[in-house]
C-alpha cells in the first residue's frame, strides 16, 4: 500500500525565486518548501500515521498533510527533486534505520521516498526551465514539474 | 576527599561539543564524566549532580535537531530525567542539547526550527540576562556575550505562549539583536522548578577572555563569561566553597 | 535473483601473449587507466611467474600504480627547457620538495617529526605534542557534483589525519576554491553540462559546511579565489590540522597483527576514484562517472573517530590508515608493504549483497579506517566501537612473507609480492619555459601621477572586489568555534567584522598556540617562478603578523594544472617549483606534506579548457606564548601606524592591474634575506610587547590593507604616503595598490615608537601614519596633498557587500 504526506512549515517565510538562480532575477514570484514523503507499506495505516506525527512530524511548527495531491492550491508550478536510487539520502537513511530498530510496530516498511516540492507562487514571468538547470544536477537528483492552475 | 559535584556528559552519535564542555566544567571544579549514550544507565545519571546534553548533531539531526536522540532516550530510559530533576537534579542543555530538552517536553513547549534565512550561522552575539538569581546566570551581568553556531536555533510556540513564558520568568535569555528570528527573541528557556535549563549559545566557548572575538574586551581581567556560568553552579551545588565574582582579578588559566 | 553469495566472483585475465594493442585495449577497457609502458610491466611480471593475473590483482595493480596514489608525475624525469639551457629534473618532489625538507631537517633537528611517509606530516609544537596539517584537492568530483565533491573531500582530509602516527586528533580545517566568476554570464558557458561558478561556489560551501559542522571541527581558515580561467575546471581543497602526542608518531606492523576495519561499510559507491581523479574531464564526464559520486556522512566518520581517538588514547592501535583512494586495496597494501597480509573478503561488512571480489577489495565508500591490533585487543576494539554505535570487524593478518594475500571464500584472487607493487615504472616528460614578451617584463610606472584621480573610488572598487571582499556569508556558514580552541577567528575585532590573516587555535595540554594560513597567487602566472616564491612569503607572512615565529614554520604544497604532457603547462610548473623550493629554503620553512593535481582540463568543441597554474601554499606556524597571539584591525587612537618592507613599481598580477584591466607590469619579486630579517625583527618586536596589531599586505596593496586594519572602527587614520619605504620610484598608484611582497602594516603605542624604530634600524621600515580619536576616517596624503579620504564606515560598507548579492 502507498500513504504520501506531505509536511509544511507554518513559520518559514517564502523566498524570493530569483534568489535560486545563478543570475539572480526579479522572476515575480516566490517559493515555499515542503517535505514529501511517500511510504510503499503493508500493514496497519493508523500506525504508519501515529509514526509519522510522532517522528517526521514537529507539531509546533508544521503541518501535516496526508494526501498525494498538492497541499497548496495556487501556484504557478511546483519542482519536486529527490536525489537518485543509489545515492546515500541521510534523511531516508535516518528514518528507514529508526523504522528498522522499532519492534513494536505493526506496520512494515517497504520502500520509501523521500523527497523536497518547490512551490513557485505568484504570476511568474519565467517558466520552471531556468530553475530545474539552476536546482537540478541530473548527476545526483530526479526530478518532476507540475504546471499549477495559477496563471504562468 | 572527593566531595566535587559531579557532571555527567550524554553523548549521542553526533554529539560534538562534549570536549570543551567537559574542558568547562573540568576548569571550573566538577568532577567530570562523559558517556555515549549506548553505555548510559538510569543509576548514573540519578547519581550525578548535574546532566548535560552537550552541542552537536546527534544521529546527524537529519530528520529535525533533536528529534532521533528524543525518541531513542524516551526508549532507553523512559522518564528517567524528570525524575533526576524531582530528586533536586540540574539538567543543562546546550544548543543541540536544548533542542533535545525541547522535544523531550522537560522545557516550556516551542520549537527550535531552521532559521529564517536557511544557513548556519556562526558568530558572538550579545544576550540579555533574564535570570540573574539562576545558578547558571547569578554571576553574569545584565548583558552578556556568547558565540552562537547553529542552523535551527529559531525558537518557536504556539501564539502567546512566548510572551507568557517571559512573564511567568521562564525565559532566562533573549538575544539583543534577534539574529535568527526567534519568538520573544528567547535564546534561552528553564522549565518551572527551574532545574532544567536549556540554551542556544555557547558559555563553555568563553572560557577565558583569549576566547573573545575583541582583544580589548573589557569584561574581566582573565576569565570569558563562561567560566562565571559554570562556576556559579559549581558553587550552587558545592556551598562549602569560597564565591567568585568576576571583578575578582584570578590567576591565568592554561586552556 | 540473489547473487553469488558465498563465491567469490573473480576471473583469470589473459595478458601474457598479449600485443601492445591489445595490452592498450585491456587497460581502455577496464579503465585501468594505465599506459602501455605499465601494461608491458605487468605483462612481463606475469610472464615470469608463469601464469595470468586475476581481475582483483590488476585492479590493485591499476589503482597502486594511479597518479593519484603514486604521484608518477611528480617522481617523474623531466627534460625541462628555458632560455638559459637544458636540464634533466630527476623528480619535481624530490628536487623542489623533499630536498628542501631534508636540508631544513638537518639545520633545525627535532622540528619536523614526520614528513612525507605518512598520512600527514608532523611538525614538534612542544616536548609532548606535535602539530601536522594534510591538504587534498578534489577538484573533478567537487566539478561534476560540488556539494557532494566537497563534503567527501573534507572527508577524506579529515581521515587522513585520523590515519596519522597511531591516530591523530584533528583540530581543524580549512578549504580553498578556486571559482569563476560569480557573475559569468550562463550563456557564455558553452559547453551546458558545465555547473556555473555560483552553483559551484553553493555547493561546495554547503558540502563543507555539513561535514565540517557535524564533525565537530571548525573550519577556522581558507581562501576563495575567483577567475574566468576556473570556469571549466573548479579547484576544491581541504584540509585539516591534527595534534598527536609525540610517542604515537611512529607505527609498525608485526607478524600476527590482526587488521580491522572500522566505521563505515562497504559498498559499490565510489568505484574507481583513484584513478577517476587522474583523468580529465569532458561533457560525458557527468553521466559516465555518476558511480564515482558519493555522499558523504559526517556522522559514520565522527562515531569512527571517537572510537577511534578512544582506542588510542588506551593504547590500543598499533598502526592505522585511512581507506581513501583504492579503498581496502590500498590500505591493506600499505600495511602489507614490509611483512605480507592475508585478507578475508567475505569478513568486510557490506552495504548491499552482490558486491564481486574485487569491487569489495576496490570500493571507494567513504568513512572506513583499517588498524592493526594485537590480537588480544580485538575484542576489546570491537566492544568500543559498539560502544559508539560504530562497527569494527577484523578482516585479516599480518604475514610474514612479504605477500599480499586476499581470499574470498576459501579462493585465493590475489597474490603479489609487495616489492612488484610498489615500483611502477618511472615516467619521462618533456617542458619548457620561455619567457615571452607578454609575459611580464615590462617596468617603470605602471600610471602616471594625477592628483586628481579618484584614488578613493579605485580603493572602494578593489574593497567589493570579488578576491578582496568579505568572505563573511560563507565564514559565518561554517562553525569556526567549535571545540573551543579558536582564539584568532576568521573574522574578529569589536563588531565581529575584521579579516584575519592567520588563525589562531590552541591544543589542550599546551602552552604554545597553532596559527594556519594559506595562501595563492594564480594571478601571478605570467612570472611562475616569481609566483612560487611569492606564494611561500605570503603564507608565511601570514603566520608571522598573527604571532608565529618565523623560525618554527611548516608548510605543505598543493600544485594543480592542466596537461602535464603539454611541455609548457609543464614547464610552468617546473618554474613555480623552482621558485617555491627556492623560498621555502631561504626562509627555512621545511615541506611536510603536499599534493599534486594533473589534467585539470576540460574538453569542449571549441578547444581545450585549462586552468591557470595554481600553487596552494598552506602554513603552519608555532606561537611561542599566548602574549604573542596578534590581530590585524587597529585598537587604539593614540598610536602610530608602521610600515616594514619596500614597496616597489610591480602591478603585475595584482587585484589593481586586473581590475582596471591591465595585463602588463612587473610581477613582484622576493628578496630572501631582507625579508626574513624583517619577519624577524618583527617577531623579536612582537615578543618584546611593542606591537599592538599587525597585517599583512597581500592583495589590494597598501590601501586596502589599510582600510582593513581600520574596519575596527576605533580610530581615524592619517597616512603619510611620502614617508613608506620604496625601491625604484613606484608612482603613487604603485605605492597604493602594488603587491610587493615581504610588507608588514603593524601598530605600535607612542611609548614603543622611538624602540621599535631603533630596532628596525638598517632595514625598509617608516611610520606612515598616526591614529587619532577626531575623526573617523582614513586620510591619505603626500606632503600636503590629500589623496584619498573616506570614511572608513563607508569603505568597510563596500568590503562587506562585494560578494553579498551572490552568496
Amino acid at each position: 500500500m502507498r500513504h504520501i504526506v506531505e509536511i509544511l512549515n507554518r513559520f518559514q517565510p517564502d523566498t524570493d525565486a530569483g534568489r535560486l538562480l545563478y543570475t539572480p532575477a526579479d522572476t515575480g514570484m516566490t517559493c515555499r518548501t515542503t517535505r514529501r514523503y511517500a511510504f510503499q507499506y503493508t500493514g496497519r495505516l493508523d500506525s504508519l500515521q501515529d509514526f509519522v506525527r510522532t517522528v517526521l512530524l514537529d507539531p509546533i511548527s508544521e503541518d501535516l498533510h496526508e494526501a498525494a495531491r498538492p497541499c497548496l492550491d495556487e501556484f504557478a508550478f511546483y519542482l519536486d527533486i529527490s536525489l537518485k536510487p543509489g545515492l546515500l539520502d541521510l534523511e531516508k537513511e535516518a528514518v528507514v534505520q529508526y523504522v528498522r530498530d522499532r519492534q513494536d510496530a505493526d506496520w512494515t516498511l517497504e520502500t520509501l521516498s523521500v523527497g523536497r516540492r518547490y512551490y513557485f507562487l505568484g504570476t511568474g514571468l519565467i517558466g520552471p526551465e531556468p530553475f530545474i538547470r539552476d536546482m537540478v544536477n541530473p548527476v545526483i537528483h530526479t526530478w518532476n514539474v507540475v504546471h499549477g492552475t495559477a496563471l504562468v | 576527599m572527593e566531595k566535587r559535584p559531579e557532571a555527567l556528559l550524554l553523548k549521542f552519535p553526533g554529539t560534538n561539543c562534549d570536549v570543551e564542555t567537559a574542558r568547562a566544567l573540568d576548569t571550573t571544579g566538577f568532577r567530570v564524566r562523559t558517556i555515549p549514550f549506548k553505555g548510559i544507565s538510569e543509576e548514573a545519571i540519578l547519581q550525578c549532580r548535574l546532566l548535560v546534553l552537550p552541542g552537536g548533531f546527534s544521529y546527524g539531526d537529519y530528520i529535525m535537531a533533536g528529534r532521533l536522540a528524543q525518541l531513542k532516550l524516551e526508549q532507553a530510559l523512559g522518564d528517567a530525567l524528570n525524575r533526576f530533576r524531582d530528586q533536586g537534579g540540574y539538567i543543562l542543555g546546550i544548543c543541540n542539547g536544548f533542542q533535545i530538552l525541547v522535544k523531550l517536553g522537560l522545557l516550556p513547549s516551542g520549537s527550535l526550527i531552521a532559521h529564517a534565512d536557511g544557513r548556519f550561522r556562526c558568530q558572538w552575539v550579545k544576550l540579555r540576562n533574564h535570570r540573574p538569581d539562576h545558578p547558571f546566570l547569578r554571576a553574569l551581568p545584565e548583558v552578556v556575550e556568547f558565540p552562537i553556531a547553529c542552523a535551527e536555533g529559531r525558537f518557536v510556540a504556539a501564539p502567546g505562549d512566548a510572551e507568557a513564558y517571559l512573564d511567568k520568568g521562564l525565559v532566562t535569555l533573549t538575544y539583543e539583536d534577534n539574529v535568527n528570528g526567534s519568538s520573544a527573541a528567547i535564546a534561552g528557556l528553564q522549565d518551572e522548578s527551574g532545574r532544567v535549563f536549556g540554551m542556544m549559545p555557547h558559555p563553555e566557548r568563553f572560557l577565558t577572555r583569549a576566547h573573545h572575538v575583541d582583544p580589548d574586551w573589557a569584561g574581566d581581567p582573565d576569565r570569558g563569561w563562561g567560566y562565571y556560568f559554570f562556576r556559579s553552579m559549581y558553587e550552587e551545588l558545592n556551598p562549602a566553597t569560597e564565591p567568585e565574582k568576576s571583578t575578582e582579578s584570578s590567576q591565568a588559566m592554561t586552556l | 535473483m540473489e547473487p553469488l553469495l558465498y563465491k567469490s566472483t573473480h576471473e583469470i585475465v589473459e595478458i601474457r601473449d598479449r600485443s601492445d594493442a591489445a595490452l592498450e585495449a585491456l587497460s581502455a577497457q577496464r579503465k585501468l587507466s594505465l599506459s602501455l609502458e605499465d601494461m608491458r610491466a605487468i605483462r612481463d611480471h606475469f610472464k615470469q611467474l608463469r601464469r595470468d593475473p586475476t581481475d582483483v590483482e590488476l585492479e590493485v595493480l591499476a589503482q597502486t600504480w594511479s597518479e593519484h596514489c603514486k604521484h608518477r608525475i611528480f617522481n617523474a624525469v623531466i627534460h625541462h627547457t628555458t632560455d638559459n639551457g637544458k636540464e634533466v629534473i630527476h623528480g619535481l618532489f624530490s628536487r623542489y620538495v623533499r630536498c628542501v625538507t631534508e636540508e631544513i631537517m638537518e639545520r633545525k633537528p627535532g622540528f619536523v617529526v614526520s614528513a612525507f611517509h605518512d598520512n600527514a606530516g608532523f611538525i614538534r609544537l612542544d616536548d609532548t605534542w606535535a602539530v601536522g596539517l594534510k591538504v587534498e584537492t578534489h577538484n573533478h568530483p567537487s566539478a561534476i557534483e560540488p556539494y557532494a565533491g566537497a563534503n567527501t573531500g573534507l572527508g577524506g582530509v579529515i581521515r587522513d589525519i585520523l590515519g596519522a602516527g597511531k591516530a591523530a586528533r584533528p583540530v581543524a580545517s580549512l578549504d580553498v576554491f578556486c571559482l569563476g566568476n560569480p557573475d559569468t554570464d550562463p550563456a557564455a558557458l558553452k559547453d551546458g553540462s558545465v555547473i556555473h561558478p555560483l552553483g559551484v561556489l553553493r555547493g561546495v560551501v554547503k558540502g563543507v559546511r555539513d561535514y565540517g559542522n557535524r564533525m565537530g571541527l571548525p573550519t577556522i581558515a581558507g581562501s576563495i579565489y575567483f577567475d574566468d580561467g576556473y570556469c571549466f575546471n573548479p579547484l576544491v581543497f581541504c584540509g585539516t590540522a591534527g595534534v598527536l602526542p609525540l610517542d604515537r608518531i611512529e607505527k609498525r606492523v608485526e607478524p600476527g597483527y590482526r587488521i580491522m576495519v572500522l566505521g563505515g561499510r562497504t559498498g559499490r559507491d565510489g568505484l574507481r576514484g583513484a584513478t577517476f581523479s587522474s583523468a580529465s574531464l569532458d561533457s560525458n564526464s557527468r553521466e559516465d562517472d555518476q558511480g564515482a559520486v558519493q555522499i558523504g556522512n559526517p556522522i559514520e566518520e565522527k562515531k569512527a573517530a571517537d572510537c577511534l581517538l578512544r582506542a588510542a588514547e588506551e593504547g590500543l592501535i598499533r598502526f592505522v590508515t585511512d581507506c581513501g583512494a583504492g579503498g581496502l586495496s590500498s590500505a591493506t597494501g600499505e600495511m602489507a608493504a614490509e611483512h605480507g597480509a592475508s585478507i578475508y573478503l567475505d569478513r568486510v561488512p557490506l552495504k548491499e549483497p552482490g558486491l564481486s571480489s574485487w569491487e569489495i577489495f576496490l570500493s571507494e565508500s567513504q568513512e572506513r579506517m583499517v588498524l592493526a591490533v594485537e590480537p588480544d585487543d580485538v575484542e576489546r576494539m570491537r566492544e568500543m566501537a559498539d560502544l559508539y554505535e560504530s562497527e569494527c570487524v577484523e578482516i585479516g593478518t599480518i604475514n610474514n612473507d612479504g605477500f599480499l594475500r586476499v581470499f574470498h571464500h576459501g579462493d585465493e584472487l590475489c597474490c603479489l609480492d609487495g616489492s612488484f607493487l610498489h615500483t611502477a615504472p618511472r615516467k619521462t616528460l618533456v617542458s619548457t619555459y620561455t619567457t615571452s614578451p607578454e609575459s611580464g617584463t615590462v617596468s617603470g610606472p605602471y600610471m602616471p601621477d594625477s592628483v586628481d584621480h579618484d584614488y578613493t573610488s579605485d580603493l572602494h572598487g578593489l574593497l567589493r572586489h570579488f578576491n578582496v571582499a568579505s568572505r563573511e556569508p560563507v565564514i559565518r556558514e561554517y562553525d569556526h568555534e567549535v571545540l573551543g580552541q579558536t582564539l584568532v577567528k576568521p573574522l574578529a575585532g569589536p563588531d565581529g567584522h575584521c579579516p584575519a590573516d592567520g588563525t589562531v587555535f590552541g591544543v589542550d595540554g599546551s602552552a604554545r598556540y597553532v596559527a594556519m594560513g594559506v595562501s595563492l597567487l594564480p594571478a601571478w602566472h605570467a612570472n611562475p617562478y616569481r609566483m612560487g616564491r611569492g606564494t611561500v612569503d605570503e603564507a608565511i607572512r601570514q603566520l608571522v603578523v598573527s604571532g608565529a615565529n618565523p623560525d618554527r614554520v611548516a608548510l605543505l604544497d598543493n600544485f594543480c594544472i592542466g596537461n602535464p604532457e603539454d611541455p609548457h603547462v609543464l614547464g610552468a610548473l617546473v618554474e613555480t617549483a623552482r621558485g617555491m623550493a627556492e623560498a621555502a629554503e631561504a626562509c627555512g620553512a621545511p615541506f611536510i606534506s603536499g599534493k599534486d593535481s594533473f589534467y585539470n582540463c576540460y574538453e569542449t568543441p571549441q578547444g581545450t579548457q585549462s586552468i591557470p597554474p595554481t600553487l596552494l601554499i598552506s602554513g603552519l606556524g608555532i606561537i611561542d606564548e599566548r602574549a604573542h597571539i596578534t590581530r590585524s584591525f587597529i585598537r587604539r587612537t593614540d598610536s602610530r601606524i608602521c610600515l616594514a618592507g619596500l614597496t616597489r613599481p610591480e602591478m603585475g598580477g595584482s587585484v589593481y592591474a586586473r581590475m582596471t584591466g591591465a595585463t602588463d607590469g612587473d610581477v613582484p619579486r622576493w628578496e630572501a634575506e631582507q625579508t626574513m630579517t624583517v619577519y624577524r625583527r618583527f617577531h623579536e618586536a612582537l615578543r618584546n610587547g611593542w606591537i599592538l596589531s599587525a597585517h599583512d599586505l597581500s592583495e589590494g596593496g597598501l590601501a586596502v590593507a589599510l582600510a582593513e586594519t581600520g574596519f575596527s572602527l576605533r580610530a581615524g587614520m592619517n597616512i603619510q604616503l611620502e614617508a613608506v619605504p620604496v625601491d625604484g620610484g613606484p608612482s603613487i598608484t604603485e605605492r597604493l595598490f602594488s603587491e610587493s611582497t615581504g610588507r608588514l602594516l603593524f601598530e605600535v603605542a607612542p611609548a614603543h615608537v622611538d624602540a621599535v624604530t631603533a630596532h628596525f634600524h638598517g632595514l625598509p621600515f617608516a611610520v606612515i601614519g598616526t591614529m587619532n580619536d577626531n575623526h573617523d576616517r582614513l586620510v591619505v596624503g603626500e606632503r600636503d596633498t590629500v589623496l584619498l579620504d573616506e570614511k572608513i564606515i563607508h569603505l568597510k560598507e563596500s568590503w562587506k557587500n562585494g560578494l553579498k548579492p551572490y552568496y
